[in-house]
Order: C-alpha cells, then sequence, then structure tokens
C-alpha cells in the first residue's frame, strides 16, 4: 500500500477509532495517544493490509483491543474480556455520521450570515477566543461585538426552527 | 429539547470535527515522516549493496591488470599515477606506499587523495616537504592523465582545507573555510561514468576529479 493509498484510506478512519477509543477509555487525550499508536501499528503493517477485506472493521479492532490493553493495564488487577465497554462498530459510525452532519449544518448556517457576524461567531464560539481577543481582531468595541453575537445568534435559532 | 440546546449540539459537532482534522493533519506528517526515514534507510542499504559491487570491480581490474601485466611484461607499472594539477604542476602519487610527491612548489598543506584499492578506500597524506622544495619525479613511464578524464576543477582559497568522500557513484568535494570559520560546506558533487572508480585530489590551490574507467595509458 503507498503512502498516498494509505492517507486515503485509513487516516479518514481516525475519526471512528477516536470515537471508539473515548468510549471506551472515558478520556479525551488518552484516546488520541492510543488511536496515534494503532495508526503507526497500521502504517507498519500496510503491506499486509491491501489482503484485508474490510480495513474499516480491522482497523477498529485493532483500537479496541489497544484500549483493552489500556484499561487492563489501569486496573492493574485481571480484568475478563468480557467486562470491557462493550461497543459495537455500528454504533460508533452512527455517532461519527451525526457529528459531521451537524457539523456540515451549522457551517452552512453560518456561511448565511452576514461576513462580520460570522467571523465573531466562529472566533467565540468555534476557536473559543474571550472578547478582548475578538475586540483586538475585529477592531471593535466589546459592546459591539455582544450586540453582533446576540444578533447572529438570533437568527441560527429562527434558522433552526424552520 | 430547546433551540438553544440544539444549537449549542452544532457548535460541539463543529468543534469535534475540528479537532478530528487537525488529528488527521498530524497523523499525515507523521506519516510522512515514517515514509522518509524510511526511503533514507533503504538508501543506505543500497549504496552499501553498490560500494560492494563496486569493490568487487576494482578487485576484478587489478586481477585483470596484473594478469595482462605477466602476459605483456612491457606493460607500466600502474601502481603510481601522475596527476597534473595544472599547467605547470603535477603530483606523482604511489598506490603502493601512499606516498604523493609534487614536482613544484606547492604550498605547504596537507594533500588528500582518495583511491579505490579493491574494496578499501585509501586515504593517503601526501609527503609534500614543508620546505618547499621541489622533488623530482623518478619514473621510468609516465601516466599523463588525458584532458577527457577531467570530471571537475574547483579553486580553493587559501588556508581552506579540501577534502573528498566518495558515496555511491557521487563524489562529494567538501571545504572547511577557515575564514568563514566553522563546520564545512559541500562544494559540488559528481557521479562516474558506469562503475568505475574514482580517484579525486584537492589541496590548495585546486581540486580535481578524474573518473579512472576514463584513463588511458601512454607507455612513452
Amino acid at each position: 500500500m503507498t503512502t498516498e493509498t494509505f492517507k486515503n484510506r485509513i487516516i479518514p478512519l481516525q475519526c471512528h477509532l477516536q470515537m471508539l477509543a473515548e468510549r471506551m477509555l472515558g478520556d479525551e487525550m488518552e484516546a488520541e495517544d492510543a488511536v496515534q499508536e494503532v495508526m503507526i501499528r497500521l502504517w507498519e503493517q500496510r503491506d499486509k493490509l491491501d489482503n484485508v477485506v474490510n480495513i474499516k472493521s480491522y482497523a477498529m479492532q485493532s483500537a479496541r483491543l489497544r484500549c483493552i490493553d489500556i484499561i487492563r493495564a489501569r486496573k492493574a488487577t485481571s480484568y475478563t474480556i468480557k467486562e470491557y465497554p462493550d461497543i459495537a462498530d455500528e454504533e460508533v459510525a452512527e455517532e461519527v455520521e451525526l457529528v459531521e452532519r451537524r457539523s456540515a449544518l451549522l457551517h452552512s448556517m453560518l456561511d448565511d450570515l452576514p461576513e462580520k457576524q460570522r467571523q465573531i461567531v466562529k472566533m467565540r464560539y468555534l476557536e473559543e477566543k474571550e472578547i478582548p481577543q475578538i475586540e483586538q481582531a475585529m477592531k471593535m468595541s466589546s459592546s459591539n461585538i455582544y450586540t453582533t453575537l446576540s444578533r447572529a445568534m438570533q437568527t441560527l435559532r429562527e434558522r433552526l426552527k424552520v | 429539547m430547546n433551540t438553544n440546546d440544539k444549537i449549542e449540539e452544532l457548535f460541539e459537532a463543529a468543534k469535534r470535527h475540528e479537532k478530528d482534522m487537525q488529528r488527521q493533519q498530524r497523523i499525515s506528517e507523521l506519516v510522512d515522516q515514517l515514509a522518509a526515514e524510511e526511503s533514507a534507510t533503504n538508501k543506505h542499504t543500497k549504496r552499501r549493496a553498490i560500494w560492494a559491487t563496486m569493490g568487487i570491480a576494482a578487485g576484478i581490474l587489478l586481477m585483470v591488470s596484473i594478469g595482462l601485466r605477466a602476459l605483456h611484461p612491457d606493460m607500466p607499472d600502474n601502481t603510481k599515477h601522475i596527476v597534473a594539477l595544472n599547467n605547470s604542476s603535477s603530483i606523482v602519487i604511489d598506490s603502493t606506499s601512499h606516498r604523493a610527491e609534487t614536482t613544484t612548489d606547492i604550498s605547504s598543506s596537507s594533500v588528500k587523495t582518495a583511491l579505490h584499492k579493491d574494496m578499501e578506500i585509501l586515504i593517503a597524506e601526501s609527503a609534500i616537504d614543508d620546505s618547499n622544495t621541489a622533488t623530482e619525479p623518478t619514473l621510468e613511464h609516465e601516466f599523463p592523465i588525458q584532458d577527457n578524464n577531467l570530471i571537475a576543477e574547483n579553486e580553493t582559497q587559501e588556508n581552506e582545507e579540501v577534502s573528498v568522500a566518495t558515496t555511491e557513484k557521487k563524489v562529494y568535494v567538501r571545504t572547511s573555510n577557515r575564514l568563514v570559520g566553522n563546520g564545512s560546506q559541500q562544494r559540488s558533487h559528481h557521479s562516474s561514468s558506469e562503475n568505475t572508480p574514482l580517484m579525486a585530489f584537492s589541496g590548495t590551490g585546486t581540486s580535481v576529479l578524474y573518473d579512472l574507467g576514463k584513463i588511458t595509458f601512454n607507455n612513452h
């Protein structure tokens, strides 16, 4: 498997692996580390992946097993395989799809906002910037920013009701 | 669920999606790094294989030349080579004793030559006399290197050490310019034709590089 093929077919599975790992481990950062380890292992095995029929299932199972190892090490006691959180691939796939749909919906709603409102909403609620940072970036007063935010959110709420 | 909660869900999903994109970007960069490291390791292995091949080829050439010498006693002794530095000076390199002697007044700096012999690369330091006395060559035969053997000629600066190193089919000419004070800079690199050994010579004034595969020996 070439590097390009790996990037196109395997790396996009990251969001599924991350969702599964977070559900199993209960910690976002630990899940991110686990997923990265799994990705590296898949990279090392990339020549064998051409023979795998369902690469997504293979990757999910690799992530699942890695999470079980982490849980066992964490518990440091005997922890039978039946006691780990049992999360089906389909359940994860549904959640990932839901995230993608909601994200796409939000971005399409933001695209309909006036430019300034869109920028301020993105900075405040997506990039999680503080008001003073937005004041500096937009060269606006805080009262103007709050007014703009309020109008933007009102528009978004009305859009959602429709 | 009220509208505010729904909006919040949308924002949470968008933030999560953005994080996933950033994570995928990081993994992609990591994969590029791993691929580059793998490629470098493979090149190193290939290089060693090519060196081994070149060494065997050089060994065969040596055997052939010994054999030919045995058949033709008049063939010149090719353990001594004269390398022309420039129009007025030359240096004699004896690959057996690893000594180099100059015919004219080259300034007193160490001269390093890299020669292929069997499977070894020999670095010979010159025996140039620091008193700057010229030494006449005492060979019975001369083997002038023809102009078409010359691959490259570079001007070197005063107090600049020049060294050569070979890898694969390329020779790197490196300089350490003391005027600059530190490090070494790659001056140039050259490829040999086929898999023939390269002979390089450097010293203050000029560095020259010859392809031994193109050398013709003239019996004067």
